[in-house]
């Protein structure tokens, strides 16, 4: 798993506070640096000037929403290949295509509990290390 | 149901399909104008049939008249030069009779003999008495054989005194040639006979000869023909008495006849009349068919004067037709399109063709119209519908989503107190759990207020009560939630003292309420005023209360449509405001429940000022 060493950054885009609180909570006890964005703009300037390790992005969110935070992500060559993971309450097929369209990686659904927290982070880190291991 | 896509050119259910366009015509059926067409051709051709019929009886009977006339009046020439002619002749033969008779000498008989000849009298007898002893027969002229004694002894019985005593002979023929025998009985009763060539009766048959067959005949008073254009007839002095014309001649009539003459084969007609002084027959025939050549002279005429007809007519007709056609084709046109759903079609401002047209084009824009207004109103009616429904299955998901996000924040921090169950934090976090199911709670509220106002199931419970302290409650409690939003808050007007009205205070407070949290939700800085009074207006006491904030206020397109619910929902993830956009719509179901309004002025940017209109009795 997670070592302390290894240390990992995280950041939650997300303008309700309670739910980046409910986030930063559950990541810190497992071990990884949270840093937290209000708003789309915000997130970019973030994710610019630091390296993660993952996104969760909301979707929505006034002015920027998650998906076309997603895009400027992906469309800037440092950041491409970032996770980046949806965090939202819609949850149609509809919307979940929408978010994988926009270059998001997998959806996490609101509200969630500790064992899908846990599943997401598994798969991130075989994902992330899977070819190489 | 799903939201349909507004498609307003879509045809409605029902009214669409080409019904008329699959009917197939059964049997046979003729295009108006082909009708129309027929039937003033057939009307023309019996008409012109009549009139041909018509005229070629009255050209007939005209022609037939004037030939009459015509016929009769060269007959009775014919008739007179004769008659003249044997009166001349029966005078000389008579005179030289009694000369020769007196003076036999030879300067008295070539003297007589050369007058007889000039009128056609080739010679001249003196017979003897029937006496034994009587002298040799005394002969002028040619030396012809004596006719028979039957023809001799008629003449001596002969009792004609028409021609001073001279009595006239049937045709005869003498040798080679066709004689009449004139007779006349000297005082001593000796005979004297003539031999009366026909030349110039012949002379002066043929010359009548009119037309292609008309002609003169001339008959003795038997019936035998003397002269006659028929060479045959003529050279075998045929016996004509057997035809009516003839039979009616020698009875002495004059007038016109149709006959068939059997040398010519044809129907003749003639005039007919007859030489008083011997009884002979005279006739002027012509074949009627040469009248009807005349006649179809003149029927040419007017058969080129009906064709000119016809065809003004026919033209006349076809113009008429086309007329009626097309204006009725054009309605057939616009009737199948209706059918077909298109409500567009143009319909002439003024149908000009003829009154029905008129009033059959009037009648349609009307019916059109109506169709088309019926047809507007339910595809309005159907738009508002789908819109409807749209909204309300938007407003589902939607709500769906609001209700997770505090659902969610209750979740998240249950996750987390069960997680570490000995977190330090762990008081806080109920407290946050507290609040966000509370807000969850709020939000049902709302819907369930909603509902209710939509479903008009509003009930109002008046009561008397002081406004004014519900007023300061007002204050009190909005003071507080918009100090929290970082807000001014202002109360002005009732709230000071204490006024008894009667309403129904809880949901005089439920309007405010609502307008109350949209105000705070939409003013980011500023203040907001809360200002009551009581007047009156339209002979009814009025409790008004205005709302104005300095919040971000709402463009003038969007004013209209603030209070349809579910107007705050857009479906999009950058929604700036939460909250289902029901607030204003429930205020204003309970306004309408009062007989009251809500208004509302709005500059964008600047702020809002909502006004509740409360109708009220003062206690």
């Amino acid at each position: 798993m997670v070592s302390v060493s290894n240390r990992r950054n995280i950041l939650v885009v997300d303008d309700d506070e309670i739910n980046r609180m409910v986030v930063r909570v559950l990541m810190e006890r497992r071990n990884y640096r949270v840093v937290e964005a209000a708003s789309g703009p915000e997130a970019l300037d973030l994710v610019k000037d630091e390296t993660f390790d993952v996104v969760l992005m909301d979707l929505s969110m006034p002015g920027m929403d998650g998906l076309e935070t997603t895009r400027r992500i992906r469309s800037d060559d440092a950041s491409n290949q970032l996770p980046v993971v949806a965090l939202t309450a819609h949850t149609s097929h509809k919307e979940q295509q929408m978010c994988l369209e926009a270059g998001m990686n997998a959806v996490l659904r609101k509200p969630f509990d500790s064992e899908q927290v846990d599943r997401l982070l598994g798969l991130l880190d075989h994902t992330a290390k899977g070819p190489d291991a | 149901m799903s939201a349909h896509a507004n498609t307003p050119e879509r045809a409605l259910p029902g009214l669409s399909g080409s019904a008329a366009k699959q009917t197939r015509i059964k049997g046979w059926v003729w295009p108006l104008q082909q009708q129309i067409a027929v039937m003033v051709l057939a009307a023309i051709l019996v008409f012109a049939l009549v009139i041909q019929l018509w005229n070629y009886r009255t050209f007939m009977n005209t022609e037939i008249e004037r030939t009459q006339e015509k016929h009769l009046v060269i007959a009775q020439n014919v008739s007179l030069s004769l008659s003249r002619y044997v009166t001349d002749v029966a005078r000389i033969f008579a005179h030289a009779a009694i000369e020769v008779s007196n003076n036999n000498s030879e300067a008295t008989r070539d003297a007589h003999l050369s007058l007889l000849e000039s009128l056609n009298v080739e010679s001249m007898v003196l017979l003897p008495t029937f006496a034994a002893d009587t002298p040799p027969p005394n002969r002028l002229g040619s030396d012809l054989p004596l006719p028979e004694q039957a023809v001799l002894d008629d003449l001596r019985a002969g009792t004609n005194t028409a021609l001073g005593g001279v009595q006239i002979s049937g045709l005869q023929q003498i040798g080679d040639g066709k004689y009449f025998i004139l007779g006349y009985e000297l005082a001593d009763q000796r005979l004297v006979i003539g031999y009366l060539k026909t030349d110039y009766i012949k002379a002066v048959q043929r010359a009548i000869a009119f037309g292609e067959f008309g002609h003169s005949a001339i008959f003795d008073q038997f019936g035998r023909a003397i002269a006659h254009p028929s060479a045959r007839v003529e050279e075998n002095m045929v016996d004509a008495s057997g035809i009516s014309a003839v039979r009616r001649m020698l009875n002495r009539e004059t007038g016109v006849e149709m006959f068939f003459s059997p040398p010519m084969q044809m129907d003749m007609i003639a005039g007919i009349t007859f030489v008083p002084e011997t009884g002979w027959p005279v006739m002027v025939p012509q074949p009627i068919y040469e009248l009807s050549d005349a006649v179809n002279g003149s029927l040419s005429k007017s058969y080129l004067l009906a064709v000119a007809m016809a065809a003004l007519l026919g033209g006349a007709g076809w113009a008429v037709s086309r007329r009626l056609a097309r204006p009725v084709r054009d309605f057939t046109e616009i009737s199948r399109k209706i059918s077909d759903g298109d409500y567009t079609v143009n319909l002439p401002d003024e149908e000009r063709s003829s009154t029905e047209m008129w009033q059959l084009n009037e009648s349609l824009k009307t019916m059109i119209h109506r169709v088309r207004s019926s047809d507007n109103k339910l595809r309005e009616a159907l738009r508002l519908e789908e819109e409807e429904n749209k909204r309300k299955s938007d407003f589902l998901v939607i709500a769906g989503h609001e209700l997770r996000t505090p659902l969610s924040g209750v979740v998240g921090m249950l996750t987390i107190c069960r997680e570490q169950k000995d977190d330090v934090d762990r008081d806080r976090y109920l407290d946050v759990a507290w609040s966000s199911a509370k807000e969850l709670n709020a939000l049902v509220d709302h819907m369930v207020d909603y509902a209710e106002g939509t479903t008009e199931s509003i009930r109002l419970d008046p009561v008397t009560f002081d406004i004014d302290a519900q007023m300061r409650d007002m204050e009190a409690l909005y003071e507080n939630l918009a100090g929290t939003a970082g807000l001014e808050f202002r109360r002005t007007g009732l709230g000071d003292g204490s006024t008894l009205i009667v309403s129904d205070p809880a949901r005089v407070s439920q309007m405010i309420a609502k307008i109350m949290e949209n105000a705070i939700k939409f003013t980011k800085q500023g203040s907001i005023t809360l200002h009551s009074e009581i007047f009156q207006q339209d002979d009814r006491k009025w409790l008004k209360v205005a709302i104005s904030d300095t919040g971000i206020g709402i463009d003038e397109a969007q004013l209209e449509r603030i209070f349809m619910p579910f107007e705050q929902v857009e479906s999009s993830f950058t929604r700036s405001y939460r909250g289902m956009g029901i607030g204003l719509s429930v205020a204003q179901a309970i306004a309408n429940k009062f007989g009251g309004r809500i208004t509302c002025a709005s500059t964008l940017h600047e702020g809002t000022r909502f006004e509740i209109w409360t109708p009220i009795e003062l206690a």
